[in-house]
C-alpha cells in the first residue's frame, strides 16, 4: 500500500506526519538563511527573529570579501571532482575484484581493507603527513586527491563489493564464453549496471570531501590553497563566533550540495536501496 | 548506454585538466609581480628581484616590494577574521619597514594547536607564530620546538623595563627566552549597562580590589539582575565554563590549582570555597545558566539582552565594538574575603620555531611584534606599558573604562606552567563543566580528578 492508495483520515494523517518531518528538516536550513541576514548580536534573540529586521544583506559581501572565497570554491571543487572520480573508478574496480574474481587470500585482503576502517584518523595523521612531506606534496591539493585514486575508501570498496555480489554471475559467464577479459566484463557489463551504486558513491564522496576539515587544515597552509570548510571555520574565534557572517558564507557554500542532492535524489535512493538489498 | 571508450576518454580529459589545475601550488592571484614561495616550505629566499606577495590573505592586496632579494619569513596566528586583522596590520608594518626580510601572514583557524604539533613533527612549522605563555613549557619540554632567543635578546639589549615584570618572566622557561610579547588578554566582566539601569542597580567601582565590590556585593547584584522565567529568563551573570576562568576566584580567595612546585592543590579549603561559590551561582542561586544552556556560546546570551554580566577576555572588545545599540562596559572581578583580587591575564607572546632555517629573520620578526609600532595594533591590551598607557589605547572607545585593563597588570597572574598543560586541561575541563551542569558535586570532582590530574602532572599520564 502506498500513500496514493490511502483514503480519508489515513491519508491526512500520513500527509501531516510527512509535513511535520519536512518542516523539521527544513527549519535548520531556514534558520541558517535567516541568521545570515541578521545584524551582529541579533542572532540569538528570544523569541527568535524568524524574519530578520532589518535585513542585513551586507553580511554577504562582508563574509565573502573578508576571505578569498573564490579560491576556496575553486580548490574545493577540484578536490571534490578529482577525489570522487578516483573513488568511483578505483573502488568499483576493487569491489568488482573482491566480488567476482577468484585469487589467493581474497577474503583476508578484504578483511584487511575493512580493518583500516577501525583505525582512528589521528593514529595515521603524522605518518601520512611525513609521507606527503617526503613527496613534496605539502601545500598542494595532492594529498587530498591522490589517495582516492588508490581504492577510494574502505567503505566505498565494501559498498561496491556488496553491489557487485548481487549481479547475477550468469552475465560474467556469458561474457567469458564470448571471450571477454576481466576488464571488458568490468567496463562493458558491470559498470553500465552500476548506475545506482555510482550515484550513491558520488553522493557519499562529494559530501565527505566538501565537508572535510582536518585534511585541508593539516596539508594546506597558504590562503589561496584552502577550502570552503576551512574558510567557514575562520569566522569562529577562540571565545566567540560571528554567526551571521558564518551563516552567510555557509548559505553560499551549501547551495551546490543541496542542488546536487535534489538532482541526484532518485539515483541516491535507488543506490541505497539496491546496495542494502544486495548484501548476500 | 555509455561505451567504455567514451567513458575512458571523458574521464581522462576531465581528470587531466583538473589535475593540472589543482596539483601545483597556487598561481599568482593577480597580475602582481611574482611572489616568493609560500606555504609548505616556510622559509625560502625570494628570487632575486622578485617582489613578494601581499602579507595578507586577501589576494587583491598583493603589492610590489622593493627591489632586491628578500628573505621570506612566515608568521602564523589563529582566531577569527576580525582578530586576524590586527595581526595582519602588524605584518604589513614589518614589511614596510624591512629591507632584508619579508613576512607572509598565515591565518589559521582556531583548531590550530593540533596542526602546529603535526607541522612540528614534520619539521615544517612556520618560522614564527602566535603562542601562549601556558604552552611554552610543553613546546620546549616535549621536543624542544621553540627557538631559543636568549643570546639574541641580550645582544640587542631589549628594553625589558617597558614590560610588566611578570610578563617579561613568562618569555622564559628554565632560564631561556622562547618568546617575545605582543599583547595580553586580561579577563574582565563585561556588563550590559541597560539591564543594570533598568533594574536600578549601580555599576560597581571601576577599580580592582575595591572592598565594596566583594563576593557578597557581586552575588547581591547578580540576584537583582536575574528575573523572568523559561526561555525569557534574564541572568545576572554568565561565566565562562572553561576551568581556567576559575583562577581569579581561586587566587583571590587564597587558593591555587597547582602550586609553584607543580603540586596539585585544587582542593585546598580556599580553592574549594571558590569552586563551590561559583558552582552555586548556577546550581543553587540560579543567577547563572547551567553550562548546557550555553552550547552556542555564552556571548550569544549576553548579546541577546539575556545576561547583565558576562566574563570574557579583551578579545571580546573587538566584537563588542561591532554591536549596534548595545551599551557595554567592563568591570573588575569582585574582591574576595581575603581583601585581594587577582586577574587571569594570558600573555599572547610570539615564538619562533626551533628548526627555522632563518633564525635571525625569525628574531627580527619577534622583535617587531614586541615593538611599540606593532603593539599599537594589538588585538588585546598591548604588552608594552608605554603603549598600553597611551591615550590612543585608553580612548579606543569613548564610553568604556580601558584603564581597567591596564590596571589588571597590577593584579595579573597566569595559569600554572606545566609541560602537560594540554592533557591537564582536557581532563579537568569536562569534569568542571559537569559540575556546572549540576551533574556532579565539587567534592565528587575532586575525588574523581585528583588521581588523574596527579598522574598527569607527574608526567605519567
Amino acid at each position: 500500500m502506498n500513500e496514493r492508495t490511502l483514503k480519508g483520515p489515513q491519508r491526512w494523517l500520513v500527509q501531516a506526519v510527512l509535513t511535520l518531518g519536512a518542516i523539521a528538516l527544513v527549519t535548520p536550513l531556514y534558520w541558517m538563511l535567516a541568521t545570515s541576514l541578521k545584524e551582529t548580536g541579533k542572532e540569538w534573540l528570544l523569541p527568535p527573529q524568524w524574519i530578520p529586521s532589518p535585513f542585513a544583506f551586507e553580511n554577504y559581501p562582508a563574509a565573502l570579501t573578508s576571505l578569498p572565497f573564490i579560491y576556496f570554491f575553486r580548490n574545493t571543487i577540484a578536490i571534490v571532482v578529482l577525489a570522487t572520480l578516483g573513488t568511483l573508478w578505483t573502488s568499483t574496480m576493487a569491489g568488482f575484484a573482491f566480488a567476482r574474481l577468484r585469487f589467493p587470500l581474497r577474503n583476508t585482503l578484504f578483511a584487511c581493507v575493512l580493518g583500516t576502517m577501525m583505525l582512528p584518523h589521528v593514529v595515521t595523521l603524522i605518518p601520512t603527513f611525513l609521507l606527503f612531506k617526503s613527496l613534496g606534496w605539502l601545500n598542494t591539493l595532492l594529498p587530498l586527491i591522490v589517495p582516492y585514486w588508490f581504492g577510494g575508501t574502505a567503505f566505498s570498496i565494501f559498498l561496491s563489493r556488496q553491489y557487485f555480489m548481487g549481479v547475477p554471475l550468469e552475465l560474467d559467464e556469458a561474457a567469458r564464453v564470448d571471450g571477454a577479459s576481466n576488464y571488458r566484463i568490468y567496463f562493458a557489463i558491470m559498470l553500465p549496471l552500476a548506475g545506482p551504486l555510482l550515484a550513491a558513491l558520488t553522493i557519499f564522496s562529494v559530501l565527505q570531501h566538501w565537508n572535510d576539515f582536518m585534511g585541508p587544515l593539516i596539508y594546506v597552509n597558504s590562503m589561496q590553497m584552502r577550502t570552503l570548510a576551512l574558510g567557514l571555520r575562520s569566522f569562529q574565534g577562540t571565545m566567540q563566533t560571528n554567526f551571521n557572517l558564518m551563516m552567510a558564507a555557509a548559505t553560499v557554500t551549501v547551495a551546490p550540495v543541496i542542488v546536487l542532492f535534489f538532482a541526484a535524489q532518485r539515483f541516491f535512493m535507488r543506490g541505497v536501496l539496491l546496495t542494502g538489498l544486495a548484501g548476500r | 548506454m555509455l561505451s567504455r571508450r567514451r567513458f575512458l576518454s571523458g574521464l581522462a580529459v576531465v581528470s587531466g585538466a583538473a589535475l593540472l589545475a589543482a596539483c601545483g601550488q597556487e598561481a599568482a592571484p593577480t597580475a602582481a609581480p611574482a611572489k616568493p614561495a609560500a606555504g609548505a616550505e616556510p622559509t625560502k629566499p625570494a628570487a632575486s628581484g622578485a617582489a613578494p606577495a601581499a602579507a595578507t590573505s586577501a589576494p587583491a592586496a598583493a603589492k610590489p616590494a622593493a627591489a632586491g632579494s628578500l628573505i621570506e619569513i612566515t608568521f602564523a596566528s589563529h582566531g577569527e577574521v576580525a582578530e586576524q586583522d590586527f595581526y595582519k596590520k602588524a605584518v604589513e608594518r614589518f614589511n614596510q619597514a624591512q629591507a632584508k626580510y619579508h613576512a607572509t601572514f598565515q591565518a589559521e583557524p582556531t583548531n590550530n594547536w593540533q596542526k602546529y604539533l603535526t607541522l612540528m613533527a614534520g619539521g615544517t612549522m612556520y618560522d614564527t607564530f602566535r603562542n601562549e605563555e601556558k604552552r611554552v613549557a610543553e613546546f620546549v619540554e616535549r621536543g624542544n620546538q621553540l627557538l631559543d632567543v636568549t643570546d639574541r635578546a641580550q645582544k640587542d639589549k631589549i628594553d625589558k623595563e617597558d614590560f610588566p615584570a611578570t610578563v617579561w618572566d613568562e618569555f622564559f622557561w628554565k632560564g631561556k627566552m622562547y618568546g617575545f610579547g605582543h599583547d595580553l588578554s586580561p579577563a574582565v566582566i563585561f556588563v550590559n549597562r541597560k539591564l543594570w539601569k533598568d533594574k536600578g542597580v549601580d555599576l560597581p567601582p571601576g577599580k580592582w580590589g575595591d572592598p565594596k565590590w566583594d563576593w557578597n556585593a557581586f552575588l547581591a547584584a547578580a540576584k537583582k539582575l536575574t528575573y523572568g522565567e523559561g526561555a525569557q529568563k534574564v541572568f545576572g551573570y554568565i561565566g565562562n565554563t572553561w576551568w581556567v576562568y576559575m583562577h581569579p576566584w581561586i587566587w583571590s580567595n587564597g587558593g591555587e590549582v597547582v602550586d609553584k612546585d607543580g603540586k596539585l592543590v585544587f582542593d585546598s579549603p580556599e580553592a574549594t570555597e571558590a569552586w563551590q561559590f561559583y558552582a552555586d551561582l548556577s546550581n543553587t542561586q540560579k543567577v547563572s545558566p547551567v553550562a548546557a544552556d550555553m552550547t552556542n556560546g555564552p556571548a550569544q546570551l549576553f548579546e541577546s539582552q539575556r545576561a547583565a554580566m558576562y566574563v570574557n577576555n579583551t578579545s571580546y572588545t573587538i566584537r563588542a565594538r561591532q554591536l549596534k545599540d548595545f551599551d557595554w562596559e567592563m568591570i573588575p572581578y569582585p574582591t574576595a574575603k581575603t581583601g585581594k583580587v587577582f586577574d587571569r591575564v594570558p600573555n599572547n607572546l610570539c615564538s619562533g620555531y626551533a628548526k627555522t632555517p632563518q633564525p635571525d629573520g625569525a628574531w627580527e620578526y619577534l622583535k617587531h611584534m614586541a615593538s611599540k609600532e606593532a603593539t599599537v595594533d594589538a588585538r588585546g591590551m598591548p604588552s608594552r606599558i608605554s603603549v598600553a598607557s597611551s591615550k590612543d589605547f585608553l580612548t579606543r572607545t569613548p564610553n568604556q573604562n580601558w584603564q581597567l585593563l591596564v590596571d589588571a597588570g597590577q593584579v595579573r597572574r597566569t595559569e600554572p606552567r606545566t609541560p602537560y598543560f594540554n592533557q591537564f586541561d582536557d581532563t579537568l575541563r569536562a569534569a568542571w563543566e559537569s559540575v556546572q551542569n549540576g551533574n556532579k558535586s565539587v567534592k565528587d570532582m575532586f575525588t574523581e580528578m585528583r588521581p588523574k590530574l596527579t598522574t598527569i602532572l607527574e608526567g605519567k599520564g
